[in-house]
């Protein structure tokens, strides 16, 4: 059955109004209608057809060029410019790095599982900004949670070893209250972890990074008719969080790439301050079959094929779509489908969230009416005429440590709000000097995070720690048919994660191991990745105790 | 009517950017025998869209001061459709735009 709810009819109009962009069509929810989906599908590929910008990608030096980790000394952070519309010269903040003579802008930093990182911070900002190494298990002191923090013209320093499975891991600030800005005008960068498991399928299928690796920043982003990126969000709009008008790739907008017919490994990462997507591979109005094979937390023990997977801002998707499967006469787009973004759901409580709703333009992010859940094209791949590659996906792809046992009753955590535009984590608000959880050191533990019917999707991330996910129950629909088994987990959730998506009224059960190598006491953030919630406070500190 | 009313007024009906209501008032016409004085005013923009069969570019545009109209983004016909041919999405441009006091049209853009 094809649904059209109200409220994406009403989303469709505004984006349609203001962008002309986007159509809004029904979405295959799982439950048939494949004609409208297949409509759906080829009108995103239409739109995809004037992508005139080759995507930008890691190379020698320059934006994401390619460094090893140990070999950085220092990471300047500073304001520059950057083209980030062709030609057009836009105020953009950057880590920069200079290097064997050559220049790098946040920089694609790369090591081996064991490696020593050493390396110093200079913030030439005239704010407060930290590094937060985003999925690495470092000590509180290395993990950039905000409690240390550089002000303006400071430096620090961080030493580390990398103790991390192989995978893609990344980098942004995590200063308190100006998270958002920060990453928005352009402070991230990857950081990838190798190790034998990694190297193995790497050789297996003939990868190299940049080339048929190929990682994939997804921003949403907004310029101003100049064309220089834009961010203001009031205060009300960010209970929603900052949705742009236009969906940026490695920091190009409307990007194509050439392929051939051969397996690619796509690494995709949602940088985007607030925006979910519902991600697929488009051609001739259906979706192609890729492979999920890795998670935030590295590979899983074996490739899992799907045509759909939602991905929610900081967390990472490694896959592989084979070419061979595609028809090399047309284009292939990635897209991100139509969705209920859920951002108003349930009763709120009169004029607090509904009042915040309605003067933020309901559930559209504030710059220009852009949407959450509007499908859209993302990338074209033009896909070349060529032939002669016969590798094959291995079977097995890695030992993937087994969850935790569950021990004790869970520790409830409920995703609310305060009724006054604030989100809340069991009724807290962030407090600078508050602990309010503890853990014990060496503890399994595992956690219910409930996140409240009148609420909005809160993709949560732990510091510290990566974790399993155990089961889901109150799952919408529209997730719950894209493959969850009888523990209601997706095929995504079958990794190691550092961030899981929960979505209104649903309940998500995970699997902690607090056991690390570091001496003493730790202190590290739980908090919404969605970056405006982070920066309103929906965050808090807990505690390691040693 | 005021310009920056109609203007507002479209884009809430959904009227500017659907390209079918676009095409159906004519790109061409400037509907001479109104009552109002044609206004003509320069402004700078970001690209949105081209729909080269109708004949029309959706535009983020700034303020224009002499239609006395806010920055936004609108579609808008041109008057010659060959001057789409040179146009990319995210392009930078400049366009020469006329209101008659019925509809807008774009008599040079570049």
């Amino acid at each position: 059955m094809t649904r059209l709810t109200r409220r994406r009819f009403l989303g469709g109009v505004g984006a349609l109004g203001v962008a002309g962009m986007a159509r809004l069509a029904p979405a295959d929810d799982g439950r048939g209608d494949a004609q409208a989906a297949a409509r759906a599908a080829a009108e995103i590929e239409r739109a995809a057809t004037d992508f005139p910008n080759p995507l930008r990608l890691p190379g020698a030096s320059g934006l994401y060029g390619v460094l090893r980790a140990t070999e950085v000394r220092e990471i300047r952070v500073r304001r520059t410019e950057l083209a980030v519309l062709p030609g057009i010269a836009s105020p953009f903040w950057a880590y920069a790095v200079e290097s064997g003579g050559k220049r790098f802008l946040n920089p694609t930093l790369v090591v081996r599982r064991g490696d020593e990182v050493r390396l110093r911070m200079v913030n030439e900002l005239d704010q407060p900004t930290i590094i937060h190494w985003h999925g690495l298990a470092n000590d509180d002191r290395n993990d950039g949670t905000g409690i240390y923090i550089a002000a303006p013209g400071t430096a620090y320093d961080y030493a580390f070893t990398v103790r991390d499975r192989a995978s893609m891991y990344w980098y942004h600030p995590h200063p308190l209250h100006i998270t958002a800005p920060q990453v928005y005008r352009g402070l991230a960068g990857l950081f990838f972890v190798a190790d034998d498991d990694e190297e193995a399928l790497r050789r297996a299928l003939g990868l190299e990074l940049g080339v048929t690796e190929i990682p994939l920043v997804l921003q949403d982003r907004s310029f101003d008719h100049e064309g220089r990126l834009e961010y203001g969000v009031p205060r009300d709009a960010m209970f929603h969080g900052f949705i742009g008008e236009e969906i940026l790739v490695n920091l190009t907008a409307r990007p194509a790439f050439s392929a051939a017919r051969r397996i690619y490994r796509f690494r995709l990462l949602n940088g985007s301050n607030a925006r979910n997507y519902r991600l697929a591979f488009l051609q001739g109005g259906r979706r192609l079959g890729f492979y999920l094979v890795g998670t935030d937390g590295g590979l899983l023990d074996a490739p899992t094929r799907v045509d759909q997977a939602f991905l929610t801002p900081a967390q990472r998707l490694d896959v592989l779509l084979d070419l061979r499967e595609a028809r090399a006469d047309r284009a292939v787009v990635l897209a991100t489908l139509g969705f209920d973004p859920m951002h108003n759901e349930g009763t709120m409580e009169p004029g607090t969230a509904k009042a915040a709703a309605a003067s933020s333009g309901g559930h559209e992010g504030h710059a220009g009416g852009a949407i959450d859940g509007e499908e859209k094209p993302i990338l074209r791949i033009d896909v070349k005429p060529t032939s002669g590659y016969a590798k094959k996906i291995p079977a097995r792809l890695s030992r993937l440590p087994a969850p935790p046992p569950a021990g004790g009753k869970p520790r409830r955590i409920v995703l609310g709000h305060d009724g006054r535009g604030n989100w809340t984590i069991n009724r807290w608000q962030f407090e600078m000097n508050a602990t309010p959880l503890t853990v014990r050191r060496g503890a399994r533990e595992t956690w219910l995070i409930e996140n409240s019917r009148a609420s909005m999707p809160h993709p949560m991330h732990i510091h510290g720690f990566q974790f399993r996910v155990l089961e889901r129950r109150g799952t919408p629909a529209q997730v719950r048919g894209l493959g969850a088994d009888r523990n209601g987990l997706l095929p995504q959730d079958r990794g190691l994660l550092d961030t899981v998506l929960a979505w209104p009224g649903e309940s998500v059960r995970i699997a902690l191991d607090f056991t690390h190598p570091f001496p003493g006491e730790q202190t590290y953030m739980f908090h919404c990745h969605n970056l405006e919630h982070e920066d309103l406070g929906m965050m808090i500190r807990y505690g390691v105790k040693a | 009517m005021n310009p920056t009313i109609l203007a507002v007024a479209m884009l809430v009906l959904g009227l500017a950017a659907d390209p079918d209501r676009a095409q159906s008032a004519d790109p061409a016409s400037h509907h001479p025998g109104g009552a109002h004085d044609v206004k003509t005013g320069t402004g700078t923009g970001i690209v949105q869209k081209i729909d080269s069969g109708k004949g029309t570019v959706t535009i983020k545009h700034g303020p224009l001061p002499a239609l006395d109209m806010p920055g936004m983004t609108m579609t808008f016909p041109v008057k010659d459709k060959a001057q789409l041919a040179g146009l990319k999405p995210l392009q930078k441009v400049e366009f020469d735009l006329s209101y008659d006091g019925k509809n807008f049209l774009i008599i040079q853009i570049k």
